[in-house]
């Protein structure tokens, strides 16, 4: 130990002569400066980070350029702001029924195409996870194809959808569907995947089947994870069918944009104001169940 | 025989409950949708000749247009993303309970930060436009505005993980404010800003076409124009080219994250 000890004064002490009693609390493990004092920060670890974040401004500076952001644009909109702001401040409730209409069918799309995606999904994602797939290639070429079709933002899915199954709820449902359901089927195979080797051997040992082994030691233990995944996507999705009324289909951004052109301002606030409220409703509500979550745990 | 549960019941009986609200949900927003999850398995063949005859195959109509949308749409998120970053760490650090100066504004911050951030990024668009006109300045703002909202709550929240652990300790050997966010709390919450950073990237990447969609400039102008002249096989292949970046950004920051982060 002593031995130990010494080699590493060597490595580490200065080379002026520390107090001995430095020395002989230097443990292996900590670094050192060159005054023999414990070093904080470990270079070799830092320097990666900094390195990242210099690359990262480089490119974004160039980025601002690159933009060709019109400045006088930028300059004149700012100064439009005010009269803006004084167009969207006159509330106008004339609409109200009809808002409330497209917003329940928006809440609607939304439930709907989480609740067929997250049935999607979990089909999918068994024939994903590494650990549960049947035959690998499966696991393989699936993996390729959710990736493309995540790929490609919901939106653009409605938008495909809607020429072929016209204009309604349905382009929505089917459009976020897409989206959602490989969002599911990759965030539950990952789920899954993290559930023991250890267990599904010990299970498989005592010659529990594939469904089984399934439904009474994956599915519960990587039940948190379904959860969080679930309430995740459910507010992306929501985000989704909100806006997908501004590019020609149904439902509350329909509203909000019709409102704009018809340079109906009053209108378009209140569906707006709809929309946020909903969403901070609905962030509330998954927080709490979160945090309830975490404390019975 | 009595039998050891596998399950806790409680938690059999919560996921009952759970599972019994969305199937009422369901039922309903079936009922008022009136949408027929077989009626679009049952008209396939409209569906397979729209993507055999009209999308496929894909086409690049006019390139130098397409690249120079790209290349805008893809500044506009990382520009919105560096912008926001720095715009949310002043913020986050102004509005975290562990650090900031007074405390009433955390409150403020934080209703703005979620006021920004409930509001869809394509809504923002909208309304920017009364101000700005439609281009390129719009679809930056409406990303830098959700992209603000979504950050500042990230960094908070990373803030007063690492500030909890760290900060009573300090305190207790007489370390000053400022010498405790210098010295802890930046160098213990960088990998978790980093980390939060680049995936408001990805998520840019994905937003910043449907920005541009609406009115933002960019691809997403380009696509939707091609869509409403209904030249779907040049629509196709600027999705799929879209599509192409977000898979090219994806696996970049995962690389990153392993990389740099871990």
């Amino acid at each position: 130990m002593t031995e130990m000890l010494g080699t590493l004064r060597s490595k580490t002490a200065p080379r002026g002569g520390a107090p001995q009693e430095e020395a002989s609390i230097a443990q292996p493990g900590l670094l050192y400066d060159r005054k023999g004092r414990v070093r904080v920060k470990d270079p070799k670890r830092d320097r990666a980070i900094p390195g990242f974040i210099a690359g990262f401004l480089v490119i974004g500076i160039a980025a601002i350029f690159l933009m060709e952001l019109d400045f006088t644009q930028l300059l004149e909109g700012v100064r439009q702001i005010p009269e803006a702001v004084s167009k969207l401040a006159k509330i106008d409730f004339s609409q109200l029924d009809i808002t409330f209409n497209s917003l329940l069918e928006s809440i609607n799309v939304t439930v709907l195409a989480t609740v067929y995606s997250l049935i999607g999904g979990m089909f999918l994602s068994i024939f994903l996870a590494k650990n549960l797939t049947p035959f690998k290639w499966i696991s393989t070429v699936l993996s390729a194809v959710l990736t493309l079709l995540r790929a490609i933002p919901s939106i653009i899915w409605v938008l495909l959808v809607l020429v072929c199954v016209g204009f309604g709820p349905a382009a929505g449902i089917i459009g976020i569907c897409i989206f959602s359901t490989s969002f599911f089927a990759r965030s539950f195979a990952q789920c899954f995947e993290e559930v023991p080797e250890e267990t599904l051997e010990a299970l498989r040992a005592m010659g529990a089947g594939r469904v089984k082994i399934f439904f009474s030691a994956v599915l519960p233990s990587a039940f948190t994870g379904i959860l969080a995944w679930t309430s995740i996507s459910f507010e992306n999705n929501f985000g989704s069918s909100a806006v997908l009324g501004t590019v020609g289909a149904g439902g509350i951004g329909y509203v909000v944009s019709n409102c704009m052109t018809r340079y109906a301002y009053g209108q378009a606030v209140v569906a707006i104001i709809m929309i946020l409220v909903f969403t901070y409703i609905m962030e509330l509500a998954f927080t709490s169940i979160k945090e309830r979550k975490g404390k019975s745990k | 025989m009595r039998k050891i549960h596998v399950i806790p019941q409680k938690q059999k009986r919560n996921t009952l409950i759970a599972l019994l609200i969305v199937a009422i949900l369901f039922t309903i927003a079936t009922i008022q949708t009136e949408y027929q999850p077989l009626s679009f398995f049952m008209n396939m063949e409209n569906f397979w000749e729209f993507l055999l005859v009209d999308l496929f195959p894909p086409q690049l109509a006019d390139p130098p247009t397409i690249v120079e949308g790209i290349v805008q749409t893809i500044s506009m998120a990382i520009a919105a993303s560096l912008l926001s970053c720095v715009f949310s760490l002043i913020l986050a650090f102004l509005g975290s309970r562990t650090t900031a100066p007074f405390q009433p504004l955390c409150k403020i911050i934080r209703f703005l930060a979620s006021l920004q951030r409930n509001i869809p990024s394509m809504i923002w668009t909208f309304i920017l436009i009364m101000a700005f006109g439609i281009g390129s300045v719009v679809g930056a703002l409406a990303l830098f505005i959700t992209t603000c909202g979504f950050l500042i709550r990230s960094f908070i929240e990373t803030i007063d993980e690492v500030g909890a652990e760290s900060l009573e300790a300090l305190q207790s050997v007489g370390a000053s404010r400022l010498a405790i966010i210098t010295q802890v709390i930046i160098p213990a919450s960088l990998p978790g800003f980093l980390s939060w950073l680049l995936y408001s990237l990805e998520v840019n990447i994905r937003s910043s076409t449907l920005v541009g969609a609406v009115g933002g400039g960019g691809i997403g102008l380009i696509m939707m124009g091609y869509i409403k002249q209904f030249r779907y096989h040049s629509a196709m292949g600027v999705i799929l080219l879209i599509a192409a970046v977000v898979i090219i950004v994806d696996l970049l920051t995962n690389y990153l994250r392993k990389k740099v982060l871990a």
